[in-house]
């Protein structure tokens, strides 16, 4: 089971919301790591076929998924970013309604269901509206229903928008069990998400893939760009303004920063290892709205 | 109640994780996982659109029963023998109204980017739903129109006319709007247009009689075919417009 990308292109009117993307993906969860308006949202959505690509294309084991038709939707399961609900649905009527689009009905529709509320954990209120739940019970009941046809690509757009630090952890946990013999692609720009799930991760940059590996084999091809150095609190404001730092801590002696940079920031600084924040630092110091990670340097 | 369901929820979210019934859950997930569940394949468009009629809105089925039974209730124990009866002539936009909020359904509530990727995509769905309030609307009609039948002096041939060309205006007209504004607004519009040809269709009994006598049947049978043109253009239109999908998706 394969899914490749190839030269794959979105544009908008003058936007490049994904531009040139390649990449080949088989079993396994893909973690694909971006800020806001990097093009994650919009490759999904080409990845099911709601978008259609301006070039290239996305082959399923060499099948352009355009052609495919109906075979491919049988298929795929797909949670989007933001998605709404009939507002007079039970979480048991919205899987049903679900699993009817899918195909599947009857008997087998209702065991599938029940089993799958049981599994996020929503078998309890699966007779109430989903008016009264909560984002989180939301987001699950989001997943339950993409997993309904048993898919073999699953498409998660930020499934962890909106829960909690425990949701996370099951949630995590449910993405692991749920994951055996599919391609899993999730979109987050919360890196602790992927960091232990994801067995690739991808970097995307501006709508280009700039980044991609196993979560340890990445941190180690960037070792020797984080920092520690403690500077008096007077010069806290000259590199806040001039480095981008991923943490800071108060001490006695003055404050302690932890700073990304290709260059070493200061003679006194240390270099430590790397973490996959930092390195997520690293490439989007810019878009987060910090200095360039690239040219962080006292004069 | 309320206050109870409340702890429970509370609890229910401090037990995690691990889950609470981590066993079944492995189970679960083992069977979820088995190639056993996976959809059956025969799945006609037939079965699909009778399935749907268990997800109609059902709030708007109630309305639409419930004007039946008032239109009923007026008919049979109110109206005394009125032979210039015509009141399903207003009646019928608004029956065809209830029906247009199961259309708009997929834009107005963001169900539509979870709709399109599915083996039965937006097309079918939107089939599904017009064939079934067509269904229901075209039964409420006939009821209003049996109901006034016994009433009237009218010819049955008439009747029809005058419940087929009200209803066919307000369903052309609602798809026209839809079909251009989409989203959340197009509703409101269409409500108003309804409502519109309905009052219109009040006045029109009583202040223009001359409407509803023999010689002005060729008109009728113009607006009914004016109003069957536009309909086929407009459900053309739609189905057209939902297969090029990215369409029917608005982006925040
Ligand atoms: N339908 C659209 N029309 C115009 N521009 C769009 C549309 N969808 C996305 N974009 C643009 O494409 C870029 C990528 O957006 P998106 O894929 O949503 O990013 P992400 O999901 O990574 O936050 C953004 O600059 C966004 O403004
Ligand atoms: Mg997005």
């Amino acid at each position: 089971m394969e899914l490749t990308f190839d030269r794959l292109t979105k544009k908008f009117h003058s936007t490049i919301a994904v531009d040139r993307f390649s990449y080949t993906m088989s079993n396994g969860v893909y973690g694909l790591l971006g800020a806001n308006g990097a093009g994650k949202t919009t490759l999904m959505r080409m990845i099911c076929t709601i978008l259609q690509p301006t070039s290239g294309e996305i082959l399923y084991n060499g099948n352009n998924i355009q052609s495919m038709g109906t075979k491919y939707c049988d298929i795929l399961g797909y949670l989007p970013q933001n998605f709404g609900y009939y507002p007079d649905f039970s979480a048991q009527d919205f899987m049903l309604y679900m699993a009817s689009l899918k195909g599947i009905y009857g008997r087998a529709a209702l065991e599938r269901a029940r089993a799958l509320l049981e599994i996020v954990g929503l078998s309890e209120v699966s007779g109430q509206k989903i008016r009264a739940f909560s984002g989180g019970m939301k987001q699950r009941l989001g997943i339950a229903q993409a997993v309904l046809n048993n898919p073999k690509v699953l498409v998660l757009d930020e499934p962890t928008a909106g829960l909690d630090p425990k949701e996370r952890i099951r949630f995590r946990n449910l993405i692991s069990d749920l994951s055996q013999d599919k391609i899993v692609i999730l979109s987050t720009h919360i890196v602790s998400d992927v960091e232990y799930i994801a067995d690739q991760i991808l970097m995307m940059k501006k709508g280009r893939l700039i980044l991609s590996g196993h979560p340890a084999e990445l941190v180690e091809r960037a070792s020797g760009v984080t920092w520690t150095l403690t500077v008096p609190e007077q010069e806290v404001s000259f590199y806040e303004k001039n480095a981008c730092i991923c943490n800071l801590r108060h001490t006695g002696s003055g404050a302690e920063l932890r700073i990304v940079s290709s260059q070493k920031p200061a003679p006194e600084a240390v270099s430590v290892p790397t973490n996959l924040e930092d390195l997520y630092l690293f490439y989007f110091a810019e878009e987060l709205g910090g200095v360039s990670s690239h040219s962080a340097r006292r004069m | 109640m309320k206050r109870n369901l409340k702890q429970e929820l509370k609890a229910f979210y401090q037990s995690i994780p691990p889950m609470p019934n981590a066993d079944l859950a492995v189970q679960l997930t083992k069977r979820a996982g088995r190639n056993a569940l996976t959809p059956p394949k025969n799945f006609s468009l037939y079965q699909f659109i009778r399935t749907q009629a268990r997800f109609l809105n059902r709030k708007l089925l109630a309305l639409q029963l419930l004007l039946l039974c008032l239109y009923a209730l007026y008919t049979i124990a109110v109206l005394q023998d009125n032979d210039r009866f015509l009141l399903f002539v207003p009646i019928a936009p608004l029956a065809v109204l209830l029906g247009t909020g199961e259309l708009s359904r997929s834009s107005r509530y963001g169900m539509a980017e979870l709709e399109l990727p599915a083996h039965f995509s937006l097309p079918q769905i939107l089939l599904a739903r017009l064939i079934l309030i067509t269904l229901v609307d075209l039964f409420s009609l006939t009821c209003m129109l049996c109901l006034t039948a016994m009433k009237t002096y009218y010819s049955l041939g008439a009747l029809i006319l005058y419940g087929l060309v009200p209803s066919l205006l307000a369903a052309a007209g609602s798809l026209f709007l839809m079909n251009r504004l989409g989203g959340a607004n197009a509703q409101y519009y269409i409500s108003a247009y309804c409502v519109s040809l309905s009052a219109l269709g009040a006045l029109s009994i009583n202040m223009w009689p001359e409407w509803y006598f023999g010689t002005a049947t060729a008109v009728w049978v113009f607006v009914l075919a004016v109003s069957i043109v536009v309909l086929a253009a407009e459900l053309y239109k739609m189905f057209r417009d939902c297969s090029k999908q990215w369409e029917y998706i608005r982006l925040q």
